[in-house]
């Protein structure tokens, strides 16, 4: 049984709440396309897969960096309204001016939480996440 | 044998995913922010395909390879990961859908919401902006449309509340006849719900101002 079912089908309520909350707490959601994927094999709550496209107008609220998506990734795990919908993990899947994929990162929100309040630092915290990337934007310079 | 062989396989693979990189659309500010961070990520995860003088490294490379294949010992992290392809095509739907409520483009909707029939919140934006274009026939089969899809998934209430006073500040409602009216007697309720919801009472004065708009309506 696949995690998420067999059709992907996202709590549209929830996100509405999320982007009503973020909106009330002065951020643009512009090019943010939030996504609570319920469980669907038999747990309780859900994960939030949330695309930060760039190509329909995201913008970090602070500059481009790596502690930019971080905070995002901060924000979120804090958010009371997925809370509410039992969101335990968060995705970011952060898209470039052409729409594609350039880098995805999860952790648990209870360990992006606990890097919030201090409790983990940066590099104990860097062993929860996960990550998946665009090959090119992570190898150029890098390999002879 | 075996191992070299893989490791030149995939810096031999990598280095051609490099040079095919080079092609798309990926701005410097892009590139250098993703590289920063998984830079770090892979330093903090020992993941690095170079050891620090430059040399490749064996186990760092296929812990590498892993990653971008975005492969973890984490089956949550790993199930997220992977449903990368069917976010992308709920996205695909999005987006459209959001080029179409710019637009005031029915027929793109219309075509959107046969891939995706069951999304209540394509059918909300639908009706308002049939209701915009002055075409009754499809604000009434479309909200109802919502009500039954909300009735089947147990949607609360609140929730299509926002959902409807998100499209209507979307679309322009014409502010005279029966469009004006319908418009503030959704408004009206849509707020008259959250107030109930949540107590706040700037939702209970915008359902009073919309109850007051609704008879200048006539």
């Amino acid at each position: 049984m696949k995690v998420f079912g067999e059709q992907l089908e996202p709590d549209r309520s929830a996100e509405l709440e999320l982007r009503a909350e973020l909106e009330q707490a002065g951020l643009d959601t512009t090019g943010l396309y939030a996504y609570v994927l319920p469980y669907n094999d038999g747990r309780q709550g859900a994960a939030l897969y949330a695309v930060l496209d760039s190509s329909q107008g995201f913008r970090f609220p602070t500059s481009s960096d790596q502690n930019a998506m971080l905070a995002y990734m901060v924000q979120l795990a804090n958010s009371p309204a997925l809370a509410t919908a039992g969101v335990d993990r968060i995705a970011l899947d952060y898209r470039d001016a052409s729409g594609e994929s350039v880098l995805i990162t999860t952790a648990p929100a209870e360990s992006i939480r606990k890097f919030a309040r201090g409790e983990i630092g940066r590099e104990a915290f860097f062993q929860e996440l996960e990550a998946r990337t665009d090959p090119g934007s992570l190898t150029e310079g890098v390999l002879p | 044998m075996r191992h070299p062989l893989r490791v030149l396989m995939m810096v031999a693979m990598l280095v051609v995913t490099v040079l095919l990189a080079g092609c798309e659309d990926f701005t410097p500010a892009d590139r250098q922010f993703v590289r920063d961070l998984a830079e770090e990520w892979l330093r903090e995860r020992n993941m690095s395909p170079t050891t620090e003088d430059g040399q490749v490294d064996l186990m760092g490379t296929i812990r590498f390879g892993q990653a971008m294949m975005g492969r973890s010992d984490d089956p949550d992290a790993n199930a997220i990961l992977g449903a990368y392809g069917a976010v992308s095509d709920v996205l695909a739907g999005d987006r459209a859908m959001d080029n179409a409520r710019k637009n005031g483009d029915a027929a793109a909707m219309d075509q959107v919401i046969q891939q995706r029939p069951h999304d209540w919140t394509y059918r909300s934006s639908r009706a308002i902006l049939a209701l915009s274009q002055g075409d009754l026939a499809t604000y009434e089969s479309q909200g109802q449309a919502v009500n039954d899809l909300a009735q089947k998934e147990g949607i609360p209430a609140g929730r299509l509340a926002r959902q409807i006073i998100v499209d209507y500040q979307t679309f322009t409602i014409p502010e005279t006849g029966a469009p004006c009216a319908r418009k503030y007697s959704d408004l009206s309720n849509a707020y008259q719900i959250l107030y109930e919801e949540t107590g706040d009472e700037a939702y209970l004065a915008n359902a009073m101002v919309a109850t007051d708009m609704m008879v200048g309506c006539q």
